[in-house]
Order: C-alpha cells, then structure tokens, then sequence
C-alpha cells in the first residue's frame, strides 16, 4: 500500500480550494472569448445567417452554431454538420444529400421538401422538426429524437430508424418501406394516409 | 388534420355516470360532460393560441422612418428609442419574454439575441453578423413564430410601425449586460 504525505496534502488543500473558488467567480463574470467566423460562399457561420441558396457542399461545419439561420435551397451535400446547431433553422427544399447530422442539435427546425438521402442523423435532437414532402431514403435516424415532430407525405425508405423516438410524431400521407425498425417507438403517432406505416411495433 | 394534443389525450367519456352517488355529483359529471364536447368541438380552445395585442406608446420623439422597411436598426444609441422600446416591450412581449427582457419560462431570452455577433472581432464581420440578426429580429416579428401548426409567437404584420418594432430591439439589446 502506498503512503501519501497526508500533512502536506491537508495544508495545501485550503489553498488550493480557495484559489479555484477564486477562480471560478472569476470566470462567471469573464466575458466569453472573441470569435472569428467563417465565411463561405459569402455566408456568415452564424446564427441567424440569411445564406438562401448558398453553395456548402463538403463544408466543415462540425459544432457551428447556425441557429436560426435562412439556409432555404441551400446545398449542403455531403457537410458535416456533426454536433452542429440548428435549432429553428429553416432548411426548407435544402440539399442535404449524405450529409453528417449525427447529434445535430435541430429542434424546431425546417426541413421541408429538403433532400436527405443518405443522410445521417444518429442521435440527433429533431423534435419538432418539419421534414414534411422530405426525402430520408437511406438516412439513418439511429436513436434519434423526433418528438412532436412532422413527416407528412415524407419518404422513410430503406432508412436505418433503430431506437428512434417518434413519440406523437405525424406521418400522414408518409411512405415507409424497407426500414431497419428495430425497437423504434412511435407512441401517440398519426399514421393516416401513411403507406407502410407499422401496425405492430 | 393532424389531430391537437387535447382531441388525443382527452380521456374518453370521463362523465360516465359510474358514481351515481346523488344529484349533486351527477351535475359535475353533466358539466365536465358539456366541458368535453366544447373542447371537442373546438367552441372553447384549452391552449388559447397567443393573440397580438399592439402596444400604446408616443413615437413623435423617434425620427420617422416611413413605411419601407429598413435593412438594419438605425435607433442603436439613441437613448430616447430605449425607453420607449422598454414600454412598448412591456406591455407586448414581457408577458412571454419576462418583464425588462428579464428571462422567464420557455419563450426566447431576448438578450441574448445578438450574443454571437458581439464577439466577433473584426468590426466588418461583426456588422455583416448584426445585419443578418436585425433581419432575423424583424422577420420573428412581422411573421411569429409558427412550428409544426402549433403558434408559439403570433405574427405582428401590420400592428406594428418599424419605429416601434426597432425601438423594442434597441431596448432589448440595452439589456445585454443584464444576462447573468
């Protein structure tokens, strides 16, 4: 067994206790730190960017914060949007082709008639997220969080959609076929008009 | 239709006379019965979707800025666009937004609105950044905010001057310094 040296151990824990509750007082009234964004394509990575249309095929932006941001039309083909934030963002008609959403921060946002064919979206916060007339075939949606969220007239083929939680969700008008529903909920789901939808999940 | 959270989660029938147990409890069952098919029907909403009811203030003393939009805020500083930026916010958004932009329950903390572009360094890409946040400011509010069918915020189009919908930015962002 190893021996510690208790006495200086004891005298310099106060010290030390003492400095870093110093130091924390200070950092909750530390301003936070300067950034400098990137631009691409003359759009701001931003919240509340207006970049409808933009060109951000390839982009890196993993953990960017573009809340709120006007990406309507926009082609995100193959970004990496891992851990990005979007919450409220508007993706409408957005290309999102094989682009990486894993643990993308979306609630709210809007991805109608955007495309998202190969997307992935592993453990991404989707609640109440629009994917209305949204092509997901061959997304991943693994463990995914979709309370309250949209997908009327939706394409979910040969989706991976293990663990997702569609809790209160609506598919009305959706087209299932060929997914991986592999302990996927849909508690309190709309299923109307919904072709392939599960009866028996 | 996507069928509202009350139409799916209303129990069905809880008025089913099971209790029988004198008239009394029979007219609260009768009641909570007609409370039911009110909801149901759609004659009393039980989450009353927010109305916008515009603010009474004096805007003589701002400089008038006509009926064309603007691109960016152009009240930053002016001391008098404050104050009645506060009263109007006071008496339209602080029952959401919390009194004095003051954040309090689920609507966004106002001020922290422009958090983002004020930490940028380069003074060019911090007034692109603050001229996409008074878009993003003045869209929120001429159309609200409208997700997935349920209204959050109402839209104000129409109700409000952009001398008064500047006014509350500017006082919000005076406010900045208020975020603990």
């Amino acid at each position: 067994m190893p021996s510690f040296p208790r006495r200086g151990l004891s005298a310099a824990a106060p010290a030390a206790l003492a400095l870093s509750l110093l130091g924390a007082a200070g950092a909750a009234h530390a301003e936070p730190p300067m950034v400098e964004p990137q631009v691409i394509n003359g759009c701001g990575i931003w919240p509340h960017a207006r970049c409808p249309g933009v060109d951000l095929r390839h982009a890196d932006l993993v953990g960017k914060n573009l809340a709120g941001a006007d990406l309507r039309g926009a082609n995100l083909s193959r970004a990496d949007l891992r851990g990005a934030n979007l919450a409220g963002t508007n993706l409408d008609g957005a290309n999102l082709t094989g682009a990486r959403m894993n643990k993308v921060n979306a609630p709210a946002a809007s991805f109608r008639n955007a495309s998202l064919v190969g997307a992935d979206l592993e453990f991404a916060r989707i609640m109440r997220a629009d994917f209305t007339g949204a092509d997901l075939t061959g997304a991943t949606l693994e463990a995914a969080r979709a309370q309250f969220a949209w997908f009327v007239g939706a394409k979910l083929i040969s989706a991976n959609l293990q663990e997702t939680k569609f809790v209160t969700v609506n598919f009305k008008d959706a087209v299932m076929e060929g997914n991986l529903i592999r302990y996927t909920i849909f508690p309190d789901s709309f299923f109307e008009g919904c072709q392939g939808c599960p009866t028996d999940w | 239709m996507f069928p509202t959270l009350s139409a799916h989660r209303t129990p069905a029938a809880p008025a089913t006379l099971s209790a029988g147990t004198g008239p009394r409890r029979l007219l609260l069952h009768l009641a909570a019965l007609l409370l039911q098919i009110a909801l149901l029907a759609g004659f009393v909403s039980p989450a009353r979707a927010e109305v916008a009811i515009p603010p009474v203030v004096d805007i003589s003393p701002l400089p008038p800025l006509g009926e064309t939009w603007l691109a960016a805020n152009p009240y930053r500083g002016n001391p008098q666009a404050v104050e009645i930026g506060r009263s109007a916010y006071n008496q339209s958004c602080a029952r959401c937004h919390g009194v004095d932009a003051e954040h309090q329950g689920n609507a966004a903390d106002l001020r922290r609105v422009d958090a983002y572009c004020r930490r940028i360094a380069d003074t060019g890409l911090r007034a692109a950044c603050m001229l996409d946040n008074d878009a993003f400011f003045k869209e929120s509010v001429l159309h609200g905010k409208v997700r997935v069918g349920v209204v959050h915020m109402p839209p104000w189009e129409g109700l409000l001057p952009q001398e008064v919908v500047w006014a509350i930015q500017t006082f919000v962002e005076s406010r900045a310094g208020s975020v603990k």
